[in-house]
């Protein structure tokens, strides 16, 4: 049996962190933090200002706050969201509208763009995130370089490729076990 | 008929206010004020002070309770805190500690 | 005087853009270098530079694009682009698009599928019950 879904209705303002498993519909206002392991749907009348994490995020209404996902975060027609969308998968519809950094797939992976200016001098081929399974819990992206799940093959550095349309897998430096330890010692 | 549906494995630590009824079956731990009726459902924990117009309970509510109209405690409700209300009733099996208060 | 009269054989060559219908810059064009025009394009290659084009822009799937800044009407990316978007009309991003840029428009959308980073700039005011930052 699927647990109840909570309902905050459109006369109800709740000032809290709210925390769960399931899925929570949002009709009222919410001011605070809302984490919960199933979907959160944020409806037309809602107003929102705390950062969202669920499982999946439907919006229709009004944010102030970032949304993180495990799975997928969709901003439907009459979607208002001021802060940042992270999830592997990410849609915005026509009339849905965004001000803030968004990033699709796995959380944690990934630089923030604002290093593409510096970068564009020594062009770096462009990232793939890998978006086939839902990412697991993880923590907000840290901006350093994470070990990659794809095969590290040597590839053409800095050259963008024309064959068969497939960029080039990202390159990333995976230091050995111990190199920071072996680096420091030698200090 | 709009109301508020706080669902079994949900937990609010804070402020609740709601213009409408109230239905919890998961936790709150704060304030609960609504202007209906507020239900608090067997399985469910309220630890906050309660305020509303007609009163359900069958879980546990530790806080005060005031309430325009009537509250009801359910067989198996624990409500551990002073109750202002029009009128009450507790039903056989309803365990409860405090003051009532119906001079409202 | 007699005027003479325009040759019919004349060739005008065709400048890029300077036509209503689109421009097309096929899948095995490389290009490096400053693109402009009037009219509509299309990239299907490769280009490293910026894009400026009074018309629509459709970057399509076998695209590669680096540049700093493309401007265009409508822009509409299936392909992979490096670079920031600035566009007076939509903005649009279909399931096998890869972009790394900030995007601009008069509507921004992405297709599930679609992978981004980097920021959106809609235009738009929350509810005041939300504040003004």
């Amino acid at each position: 049996m699927a647990s109840a879904a909570t309902i905050i209705g459109r006369e109800t303002r709740i000032r809290a962190r709210v925390t769960g498993g399931s899925d929570v519909e949002v009709h009222g206002h919410l001011e605070g933090e809302l984490t919960v392991g199933g979907e959160v749907r944020v409806e037309a009348t809602a107003t929102i200002a705390a950062d969202i994490r669920a499982r999946r995020i439907v919006v229709r209404g009004a944010i102030r706050g970032d949304l993180n996902a495990d799975e997928t975060i969709l901003l439907e027609d009459g979607a208002r969201v001021v802060g940042d969308l992270r999830a592997p998968r990410v849609a915005i519809a026509p009339g849905g509208l965004v001000r803030g950094y968004v990033e699709t797939g796995h959380v944690g992976e990934g630089k923030r763009p604002a290093q593409s200016t510096a970068t564009r001098a020594a062009p770096a081929p462009v990232r793939h995130a890998p978006a086939p399974a839902p990412a697991k819990h993880a923590p907000k992206a840290a901006p350093k370089a994470v070990p990659a799940p794809a095969p590290a093959k040597p590839a053409a550095k800095g050259r963008l490729t024309l064959a068969g349309g497939k960029a080039p897998p990202p390159v990333v430096p995976i230091l050995k076990k111990g190199t920071k330890a072996a680096l420091t010692k030698r200090r | 008929m709009a109301s508020t549906v706080i669902g079994a494995n949900i937990t609010i630590e804070g402020e609740v206010i709601a213009d409408e009824d109230v239905v919890v079956q998961g936790t709150i731990r704060g304030k609960l004020s609504a202007k209906d009726g507020v239900t608090v459902e067997a399985g469910a924990v309220v630890e906050a002070d309660v305020t509303g117009g007609p009163m359900s309970l069958a879980g546990q509510v530790t806080g005060n309770v005031t309430s325009t109209d009537r509250v009801e405690l359910q067989s198996g409700a624990r409500v551990v805190g002073n109750v202002k209300a029009a009128r009450i009733t507790i039903a056989d099996g309803a365990h409860f500690k405090g003051n009532v208060d119906m001079d409202v | 005087m007699a005027q003479a009269k325009t040759s019919a054989a004349r060739h005008i060559p065709p400048r890029v853009g300077s036509r209503s219908d689109a421009g097309v810059l096929g899948t095995s064009v490389r290009i490096r270098g400053r693109i402009s025009g009037e009219g509509d394009l299309q990239i299907l290659g490769s280009v490293e530079g910026d894009v400026s084009v009074r018309g629509d822009l459709v970057i399509g799937e076998t695209a590669h694009i680096e540049s700093e800044t493309l401007e265009a009407q409508a822009v509409t990316i299936a392909g992979e682009l490096k670079g920031d978007v600035n566009a007076t009309g939509p903005v649009r991003l279909g399931a096998t698009a890869r972009v790394q840029g900030d995007l601009k428009g008069s509507e921004i959308s992405i297709e599930e599928g679609a992978q981004f980073a980097g920021r959106i700039e809609a235009d738009f005011e929350l509810p005041a019950s939300l504040g003004k930052r």
